[in-house]
């Protein structure tokens, strides 16, 4: 049996009926099952990547707007080497934007910040909740780039190449951003284990949880 | 720079583990009921939040504002009574009445205006509508005319200088044809390359013999055909000095004469004819010196 083009599937589902979609894009048959098997093959690592990389946003309502973007763009999808790689570029370009609209309409008085960041909240032990949050904090020094690098590969564990693909720059160039980001990162949790040692008056050693 | 293993791998420092605990935690799994709303959010058209439009509008109305603020060209001020004219440094004028200026040294640069009448020592200038360089110097008035048309009176005498000409009043008087007839000389240091000419010439010209004579004498030809006026006049007043009776002084002294009238140095055109009158009263060229001795002393 013949398997439904995008097109096809969507005309018999009466939900599209009207809908938004760029369907001129499609230049091969996808179907929508196709895209539902990379939704859930990626969703979970996807929100929790841009959870890392946007942290004051919401990180469900990102995941649905870049699995949007993927539906209005089918032919894409299949015209990648690397779904996986292709999605996390969409996911950068999609916080970034999203923070930089955030900070437009919070400059307008159009919408208050969240007082509490929130950390996607998947965190299973009080070391990880703990790590996760000294994590974030040294992240929101480094240039946004870096931190696209450093949360891309060393807590989302995507290659050298599929880092290199989503950020849109050769692996060379990854590795050195990487090997920067590294010294900045780990200078930064050392400095607040040290800060931390003073204030409370324990040792380094006796402030791990 | 090579690849290398995440920190997760390798991790050996607190810090370094601190990196490693935070990857390793697993990412929460999605609902998968948010697949069918996903697919019901894509049904609908986008929307965008209507109370960003009048903030966008009102971010727009203030940056057009703010530019217009800056480009706005500067006024223009209102024409000015009278002449627009603009005077060089040092430049000696005096403006008599609405439409008149007497112009005694100087450059005057006169903007397209009215009625304008320009006095000098030589001349009376006037124009209508016209744009015009008028410079006084010891000598003459010169007129450069730009635009419109420039009436010259001087006496009885009236020019008109039109868009793109020029006039220098009052004219160099006529050089009589036997007073350019240069003499024939031997000519010195001709076989030296062109640019060492001079140099040959002015060694020459140091010793006190007949060749120095010459040699003084062709350098000033040198410079006048160069057309540095003022070193080949230099050249043979200096050889006046030395041979006030030499044996080419009647030739330097007319070539001076000649070449003063060039340069539109009448008063000092008019000593050096008379000193030749002086110098060489049997010289058949004493007429043609005079008939020129007296034409400058029009001036």
């Amino acid at each position: 049996m013949r398997a439904h083009t995008f097109r096809e599937d969507l005309h018999e589902r009466r939900h599209f009926e009207g809908v938004y979609l760029a369907l001129d894009a499609v230049d091969r048959a996808v179907t929508l099952d196709e895209i539902k098997g990379v939704y859930f093959a990626h969703a979970a690592e996807l929100r929790q990547a841009m959870a890392r990389l946007a942290p004051e946003l919401d990180a469900d309502d990102l995941l649905q707007e870049l699995f949007l973007i993927v539906l209005r763009n089918p032919g894409q999808l299949s015209a990648v080497d690397s779904p996986r790689a292709w999605l996390y570029g969409i996911a950068l370009k999609l916080a970034t934007t999203r923070r930089r609209t955030a900070r437009a309409r919070r400059f307008f008085g159009l919408e208050v910040a969240d007082a509490t960041p929130s950390i996607d909240s998947s965190s299973r032990s009080l070391e990880q909740r703990d790590a996760q949050r000294r994590i974030a904090k040294a992240l929101e020094s480094l240039s946004a780039t870096k931190r696209e690098t450093f949360v891309l590969f060393e807590l989302q564990g995507l290659s050298g190449a599929e880092v290199a693909q989503a950020l849109g720059v050769p692996e060379k160039t990854v590795w050195t951003r990487l090997h920067q980001t590294r010294k900045e990162v780990l200078a930064a949790l050392e400095r607040q284990l040290l800060v931390e040692a003073r204030t409370s008056g324990l040792t380094r050693g006796e402030i791990q949880p | 720079m090579t690849n290398f293993p995440p920190l997760s791998k390798t991790a050996a420092t607190e810090a370094e583990q601190l990196v490693a605990r935070a990857a390793s935690v697993p990412p929460r799994p999605v609902d998968p009921a948010s697949w069918d709303e996903l697919v019901a959010r894509a049904a609908m058209r986008p929307t965008r939040d209507a109370r960003l439009i009048p903030a966008f509008m009102l971010a727009v109305a203030a940056g057009v504002g703010v530019v217009m603020l800056f480009s706005r060209p500067a006024p223009i001020p209102p024409a000015q009574p009278g002449l627009q004219l603009v005077a060089t440094a040092a430049t000696k004028w005096t403006q008599t009445s609405p439409s008149t200026v007497v112009l005694s040294a100087g450059r005057l640069s006169m903007v397209r205006a009215g009625e304008v009448r320009i006095e000098t020592p030589h001349a009376v200038i006037e124009a209508h509508q016209s744009r015009f360089l008028a410079e006084v110097i010891s000598s003459g008035t010169s007129l450069v005319v730009e635009e419109g048309e420039v009436v010259l009176r001087s006496g009885s005498v009236t020019r008109t200088v039109r868009a793109g000409e020029s006039l220098v009043w009052p004219p160099s008087p006529e050089i009589p044809a036997r007073l350019l007839d240069t003499p024939p000389v031997e000519e010195r240091c001709s076989t030296s390359p062109a640019g060492e000419r001079r140099s040959c010439l002015e060694a020459e010209a140091v010793n006190g013999s007949l060749d120095a004579q010459a040699a003084l004498y062709e350098l000033g030809v040198l410079e006048a055909k160069s057309g540095r006026s003022e070193r080949a006049v230099e050249a043979w007043q200096q050889s006046l000095r030395r041979f006030p009776e030499g044996v080419l002084h009647p030739e330097v002294r007319l070539a001076l004469l000649v070449e003063l009238v060039r340069a539109r140095r009448f008063t000092e055109a008019e000593n050096a004819a008379q000193d030749f009158e002086k110098a060489c009263a049997d010289d058949p060229r004493r007429a043609e010196v005079g008939t020129l001795k007296a034409l400058l002393s029009g001036h």
